[in-house]
């Protein structure tokens, strides 16, 4: 069984790098926005994927998914695009841990830019990227920025997760010091 | 190979929505991403530094979205996302551009507007799913435009393009459609005539087979200098040349192997010039074999070329160093090379206006984004048969 656990974490890192790069990929076809005044409402200017008024500014969805719990949802219209994740979630204990941290991430999503205030439903975390944001950054940038950032919350969570069993562990240990010296 | 060169003409953190050139290209007008005209002058310097900057101009109150420079009666007209279009006349009396009001009735944005070639009218293409048709109207005491409407497009019209014959718009739009469309005005026109096709239709119908369907959202259209091709790029990084002599039959689809395109230009019967998502022109021919094809990419290959990439060797590893984390710490890069590598084109954004300069030495393409760079190119030395060039 320990053959069985190394094979299956070497299985799992095997497919971090091609659901990366597809993720990739599909974003920098995706984000070639342009300005696109609204059709529906004078002098304004608003994201379709989340307006969703006229069906023939909007592309179809594409889930990039790699395995049953970890996938991401691109949806792309003519001047915005919503990225959402769904993170890696194993037992409770990561359950709650990436529940906590993605409502503190999106709690301060301001200093993100790119960042939603809610998730799309079914998904733990999503962005908007408009065309304004694409005027202001670079492209590649933002991209490296999505891609990192799917890579680093996984990793995030799992140190979590690692510091409150030891915090766990020394905590019970000193306790159980006072009756067995 | 390919000349450039480029001029950071406005800050990067405003860009240049649109811009186009006088006839004589010494004089140039563009919109730096607000509701401002600015006309330069003195374009023919060499040095852009010593362009002036002779006029900023307020008329609009939202982004300009579009401009067009007629090269025979020197009128500028802009039209803008407040629904509004003005066209600028200069009065050298007093040094002054006069805008003169346009009733567009349009109650959407308007996306783009060109003076036909005979510069008696304008077409406006808008948000609202409608092509104004433009032309002057001097029966009341005061001058103003006055249009005629063409309906036709199921959503936002997003470029259109004058045949030379100044009768016949080829308009792109948002419903995943070019069409071709009579513009043949009695007010305007003396003679009807149709062009390439068969027979005359009025005003604001489609041409027979006139309607060419692409798999995603049509971006840009353009005729060629005898009118008899028309090329049209998609979203989904397609091509169709249309030969509207024989029955709008497409003769070539060219699929091309990277981002979509903004805006494309005939060069000559044999080539096409197209800028986009890849911050580069791509250039598409004809020639030799008669089939069309994307021939090269004229900005990223220039500039990979090995001697640019040996003078990096002979930096010190002291200095190397140092840029290292400079670069770290400013721009969040992890390599000396960094900047080099990361941006392998002169614009560091999506291209999305292009306009033929007009200069009697040779062919050059001006090319303008968000990055607020005006990059000239020179296409003429690319061993195509420019022939006439049509100054649009």
């Amino acid at each position: 069984s320990e053959f069985h656990l190394i094979a299956l974490v070497f299985y799992q890192a095997n497919t971090l790098r091609p659901y990366l790069n597809t993720v990739r990929h599909t974003l920098d076809a995706s984000l070639c926005l342009r300005n696109f005044p609204s059709q529906t409402v004078e002098r304004h200017n608003k994201p379709e994927v989340e307006v969703q008024s006229s069906k023939e500014l909007l592309l179809n969805p594409v889930m990039i998914c790699r395995n049953e719990q970890e996938k991401c949802l691109i949806e792309s219209s003519i001047n915005s695009v919503r990225v959402s994740i769904a993170i890696k979630q194993a037992d409770e204990i990561e359950s709650i841990l990436c529940h906590k941290f993605t409502s503190f991430l999106m709690q301060r999503s301001e200093q993100f830019i790119v960042m939603r205030r809610k998730p799309a439903k079914g998904y733990d975390l999503s962005f908007l990227v408009t065309h304004m944001h694409l005027e202001r950054m670079w492209k590649h940038k933002l991209i490296d920025f999505l891609i990192e950032f799917m890579e680093d919350i996984d990793k995030e969570i799992s140190g979590m997760k690692i510091a409150i069993n030891a915090r766990a562990r020394i905590i019970a240990s000193e306790y159980v010091k006072q009756f067995c010296p | 190979q390919t000349m450039q060169s480029f001029h950071q003409i406005v800050p990067p953190s405003v860009g240049i929505s649109c811009h186009a050139w006088n006839h004589t290209g010494e004089m140039l007008a563009l919109c730096p991403g607000s509701n401002e005209l600015y006309i330069y002058e003195n374009c023919h310097h060499s040095d852009p530094n010593k362009w002036i900057k002779a006029h900023v101009l307020k008329e609009h109150d939202m982004l300009i979205s579009g401009i067009s420079w007629s090269d025979r009666n020197n009128k500028i007209v802009t039209c803008s996302h407040d629904r509004n279009a003005f066209v600028w006349k200069y009065d050298s009396s007093t040094n002054q551009w006069v805008p003169t009001l346009c009733v567009l009735r349009i109650d959407r944005a308007a996306t783009y507007v060109q003076w036909s070639p005979d510069g008696a009218k304008f077409a406006v293409g808008s948000s609202n799913k409608t092509i104004p048709v433009c032309y002057l109207d001097s029966s009341q005491s005061s001058d103003w435009y006055v249009s005629r409407i063409i309906k036709r497009h199921k959503s936002t019209v997003v470029k259109l393009a004058w045949h030379p014959n100044s009768q016949i718009l080829a308009t792109v739009s948002s419903d995943r459609r070019c069409r071709i469309i009579s513009a043949t005005m009695n007010e305007i026109d003396r003679n009807a005539d149709s062009g390439p096709f068969a027979s005359h239709v009025p005003f604001g119908e489609v041409y027979p087979n006139g309607e060419i369907l692409c798999n995603s959202w049509a971006n840009a259209v353009d005729w060629n200098s005898s009118g008899s091709l028309l090329a049209v790029a998609s979203h989904d990084s397609t091509i169709q040349i249309v030969d509207c002599t024989s029955n709008c039959q497409i003769l070539h689809t060219i699929m091309y192997n990277s981002l979509p395109l903004n805006e494309i230009r005939f060069v000559g019967e044999e080539g096409i010039v197209g800028v986009g998502h890849d911050m580069e022109p791509l250039l598409f021919s004809s020639a030799g074999s008669g089939k069309w094809a994307m021939k090269s990419k004229i900005d990223s290959e220039s500039l990979n070329s090995p001697a640019k990439r040996g003078s990096a060797n002979s930096v010190t590893k002291v200095a190397s160093a140092r840029a290292m984390f400079q670069a770290k710490t400013s721009r969040g890069e992890d390599s000396a090379n960094a900047t080099q590598s990361s941006f392998k084109t002169t614009h560091r954004n999506v291209i999305t206006h292009l306009q033929v300069r007009p200069n009697n030495s040779s062919y050059q393409i001006s090319t303008t984004g968000p990055d607020g760079l005006i990059v000239f190119w020179e296409i003429g030395s690319l061993g195509l048969n420019v022939g006439s060039m049509s100054i649009r």
